[in-house]
This record gives C-alpha cells, sequence and structure tokens, in this order.
C-alpha cells in the first residue's frame, strides 16, 4: 500500500497547483476519453467549489459584499488553507483574519461577526434553570453562578449589526470606512426553541455579563457597577438571561 | 466477528435530507416517504437547530446515518476523534443503517471534501476489511458501504469493482450500499455492461439502494444528484429488484437544483411501480 499512500500525499498536497507531477499521473488509469491530468481537474475543480461553498454559506453578508471580488479572494484564501476538519461547517475561521491582512476593515468585522453567528447557531440549546427554578433557589445573589458558555459577546463596529440586517432584507449600503471607531457590544445567545437572537448591549449589561463571568455571583457582579447605573436596565437583563436559560447557580441541579 | 444487529426494521421507500426541505417537514408530515436519510456530518457536530430538526424528525420516521467522512482508506488509518463524534450522534438517534462510502477522503490536514476511489487489489481488500471489523467493532453494529462514481481508476488495480464489493462484503461482514446510478455512469463512462455488475451482487448483501440523476459533459456522465432518476437507471433498478426477495430501502438522492417536496416523493414513489412489475 506504500505507492498508494504516497500518491494520496501528493494528490492531496498538489490539488491546489495546476499541475500534478507526471509520477502522479502516471498512477491513475484513464477512464473513457477522460486522461489522467483532466479527471485531476475534476476533483480538484469540486474541491475548490465545496470549500468556496462552504465559505459563502457561512460568511454569507461578506461575500455579497465582495461581490466580483468574492470568487477570486476566496479561492486565495482556499490556497493557503487547506481544511482541517471532516466538519465542513468548520472551514474558514481563519478568514476574518485574511480579510484583516487583505485591509477589508469593515468586512473582517462582519467576517468575525458571522463567524459568531454559526457557532451559536451549533452550540447546544441553553440548558440553564427557568426563570421559575431560579428564584426558588435560596440565597441567589451569593451563590456562584455559571453561564452558558455558548453565550457570547461580540465586540463590533458600531454599524456592523445594521449593515448585517439590512443584509438579510437583500439591503446594501456603502460600508464605513471609519473602522478605528469604539467597538460595541453584541450580545449573541440561543433560545431554547433553536433561534440565535442579537442584539447591541447597553454598556451596563455587558458589564453584568463581564462581571458575572469574572466573580461569579450575582451580588459581586452588581456591586461593581456605578451608582447610577439605571435599575431597570440591570432588570430587564438580568430577566432576559434567566428566561432564555443562559444562567445557572453553580452546585445546583437543574 | 461476532454478527451485530441494526436497531429497527427497514422500511422501504425515503429521501434524503436536505435543509431546502425542513420548513414542509417541520409542518407537514402528511407524506407517503416511509423514511429519511441524513448526511451525519451536516447534524453530528451541531447540536444547535440541525440536531433539533432531526429530533423532530426522529419522532415520526426512521432514518438512515450516511456519511461522507470516515475516510476509509485514508494512509493515516482510522479516524477515532470522528468515529467517536459519530458513534454519539448513532446512539442519539438509533437509525436502522448507518453508512459511508468505499473512498479516501483526504489525509491529516488536508481534507479534500471528495470521495476519491481505492485501487481494487487483495491489498486494499485486506486493509479495508481490518478497518471495517475495527469499526463494526467501535460502533458495534454493522455498517454499509456505497460504491463510487469515479473518474480515475489506478494502475494497481486487479481486480473488477463488483467482485471488490463481494470480495469485501464476504470477509468483513459489513454490507453494500448499492448506488444503481453510480454503477450506470461508471458503466458509461469506464465501458462495461452494467448488468454484469448488478448481476455479481448478492441482493442479500445489499443494506440500501440509492438512486438520483446524473449530468452530461461532453461524452462524460457525472454523478451530479441534479436531475430525475435517467429511465436507463430505472430500468437496472427494475432488474435488481427482480433479483432480490425483499424490498430493499431505496433512498432518492437529490442535492442540486432540489425540486419541490412533492416533487422529490413523487420521483421516489416510483419506486413502487419498479417493485410491483
Amino acid at each position: 500500500m506504500d505507492s498508494f499512500f504516497s500518491f494520496q500525499h501528493q494528490f492531496a498536497q498538489q490539488i491546489n497547483n495546476e499541475e500534478l507531477d507526471r509520477h502522479e499521473l502516471q498512477f491513475m488509469r484513464p477512464i473513457g476519453p477522460l486522461a489522467p491530468l483532466e479527471a485531476f481537474r475534476v476533483y480538484q475543480e469540486d474541491y475548490q467549489a465545496r470549500l468556496e461553498g462552504a465559505l459563502v454559506d457561512t460568511y454569507r453578508v461578506v461575500s455579497l459584499y465582495l461581490g466580483d471580488q468574492q470568487h477570486s479572494l476566496f479561492q486565495e484564501f482556499i490556497r493557503s488553507h487547506p481544511s482541517q476538519s471532516f466538519d465542513l461547517g468548520d472551514y474558514g475561521g481563519d478568514l476574518p483574519n485574511f480579510l484583516s491582512h487583505k485591509n477589508y476593515a469593515i468586512l473582517s468585522q462582519m467576517a468575525k461577526f458571522e463567524w459568531t453567528f454559526y457557532q451559536v447557531f451549533n452550540a447546544p440549546a441553553p440548558k440553564g434553570m427557568t426563570a421559575q427554578q431560579l428564584s426558588q433557589v435560596t440565597n441567589l445573589p451569593n451563590r456562584p453562578l455559571s453561564l452558558w458558555p455558548y453565550a457570547v459577546i461580540f465586540y463590533g463596529h458600531p454599524q456592523v449589526l445594521r449593515i448585517w440586517e439590512l443584509a438579510q432584507e437583500e439591503k446594501f449600503i456603502d460600508l464605513p470606512h471609519d473602522n478605528e471607531q469604539e467597538k460595541h457590544p453584541y450580545f449573541f445567545y440561543q433560545s431554547p426553541d433553536g433561534g440565535v437572537h442579537i442584539f447591541e448591549m447597553v454598556p451596563t449589561q455587558a458589564q453584568i455579563w463581564n462581571n458575572i463571568l469574572a466573580n461569579g455571583t450575582l451580588e459581586a457582579a452588581l456591586s461593581d457597577l456605578n451608582d447610577d447605573t439605571d435599575p431597570k436596565l440591570v432588570q430587564s437583563f438580568c430577566a432576559l438571561i434567566s428566561r432564555h436559560q443562559l444562567i445557572n447557580p453553580m452546585h445546583v441541579e437543574s | 466477528m461476532k454478527k451485530l444487529k441494526s436497531h429497527n426494521p427497514a422500511p422501504f421507500v425515503g429521501a434524503g435530507l436536505r435543509t431546502e426541505h425542513y420548513a414542509h417537514i417541520e409542518t407537514d408530515f402528511d407524506t407517503q416517504l416511509e423514511w429519511f436519510e441524513v448526511i451525519s456530518e451536516n447534524h453530528m457536530t451541531s447540536k444547535g437547530r440541525p440536531w433539533k430538526i432531526l429530533e423532530r424528525i426522529r419522532r415520526d420516521f426512521p432514518i438512515s446515518c450516511h456519511g461522507v467522512s470516515l475516510n476509509l482508506g485514508s494512509s493515516q488509518g482510522l479516524n477515532y476523534r470522528y468515529l467517536k463524534v459519530l458513534k454519539a450522534f448513532i446512539d442519539a438517534f438509533r437509525p436502522f443503517l448507518v453508512s459511508d462510502h468505499l473512498c479516501w477522503t483526504g489525509i491529516e490536514n488536508n481534507n479534500l471534501h471528495n470521495l476519491l476511489p481505492l485501487p481494487y487489489n487483495l491489498d486494499t481488500l485486506n486493509l479495508l476489511s481490518e478497518r471495517i471489523e475495527a469499526i463494526q467493532n467501535y460502533l458495534q453494529r454493522p455498517i454499509a458501504l456505497e460504491n463510487l462514481s469515479a473518474y480515475f481508476d489506478y494502475t494497481q488495480s486487479t481486480m473488477t469493482e463488483w467482485k471488490f464489493l463481494n470480495e469485501l462484503t464476504k470477509k468483513s461482514g459489513c454490507s453494500l450500499l448499492l448506488d444503481i446510478n453510480n454503477v450506470y455512469v461508471n458503466s458509461q463512462n469506464y465501458g462495461f455492461n452494467p448488468y454484469q455488475f448488478l448481476e455479481a451482487i448478492d441482493p442479500n448483501h445489499v443494506a440500501e439502494i440509492h438512486l438520483a440523476g446524473f449530468s452530461t459533459r461532453g461524452e462524460f456522465l457525472f454523478d451530479t444528484h441534479s436531475r430525475p432518476v435517467h429511465s436507463e437507471v430505472w430500468q437496472l433498478y427494475r432488474y435488481f429488484s427482480g433479483r432480490a426477495q425483499r424490498k430493499i430501502p431505496t433512498l432518492l438522492e437529490w442535492d442540486e437544483d432540489i425540486p419541490s417536496f412533492g416533487e422529490l416523493e413523487a420521483e421516489a414513489m416510483k419506486c413502487h411501480e419498479m417493485w410491483e412489475d
């Protein structure tokens, strides 16, 4: 099997090259009118189309904004990024970085936004305690809490959510060039029915989430807030994370 | 190895579950189709909506799990990380059949996401038999392997595909997922008689049949799953049905230019006519 295994390595390594080594072509027996090099091209084209399709599926809005440049840019990415997983849905995690190096600043952020969306989309549905169960936990404010790990805050350009939402309605705007603006926090979470939700947080809400992550108890998280914090914002956010089962007191069976 | 048994009795006519049909299936379960086949990789790594939809479908239908990443003939050996995820998936959904392809799909750190052929010779036969036994023992159930449509062969091949398939099922204890469209496509491209292929296959070793449509590019046929089943493929299916003593679960695959659910169902239901003839 050694020569066949060697063939596999050469074939895989050259899938993005223009030609196959003559040695590998000799290993392939032609079928009907299809010469070995033409057969290699069939698989090569399929490989490139499959990976490009996976990128377009994950980065739909980025693809739409790239327009005519999408194909050549994604093929360039594919040439330098072989797929390392059996799961095509895992492919392309480095595209935001790749776009950033190509000076597609806002689209790089949009790519991170879309990658975050798919991570949350494919995550298990939250299984924290229901609001009713939480209300029955004694001394809740002082209990260490665990937050559902697949609910995440994404920090991005102030317009990134609006651009994404408009694109869902097939509406497109001129992309902003002021990439250095202060980034806003966007909260991604999955509701128990499997739907992905995104909203722009006010800084206080992001602070509560991060404080719980850092301190572990609700009391500690809230004590770090400024005195002039709007209590309604705090209340509504706490209600949201409990309603969607994103929170669980540690050491309490749900 | 000891014989393992599937968990559920097998139904007859099914179709491949595709995202394009989710909405219809979620709202309208009034279908004559008896089962669905899912691409394992589309569901097994997602615990989100794809998993939930499959739970919903599984409540009402038997399913078959068809993989594309087993990479049985890889130079890297078996991927137990993949098998672990697959086992958790099939343990959760209890499919009546678990299948993949007789192929290699890539090497470490370079997955080609393509079904590439293997040389049909004794070395490959021995290697695959050992691996299939290991897989079946790990999964604690038998698997089925599908014959490919391939666009090249190897100078190292020493036996016909049908002889290789027969030897493999006997030696390893796996069953065959017989893709009759692939048999037809290969027969036209290679220039062999597809009836000779089917005549050589023991129906008792066939756990499932695939039907699909192909495309042509010049003189060559390509297995694109983008069209209705070709009349010649229906004839081959009718011929093989005549040799079988039981209704073998039969699936219509349609992956490109996917029609409405109703059209898909109507095409699949033609299987009944072939068996009744």
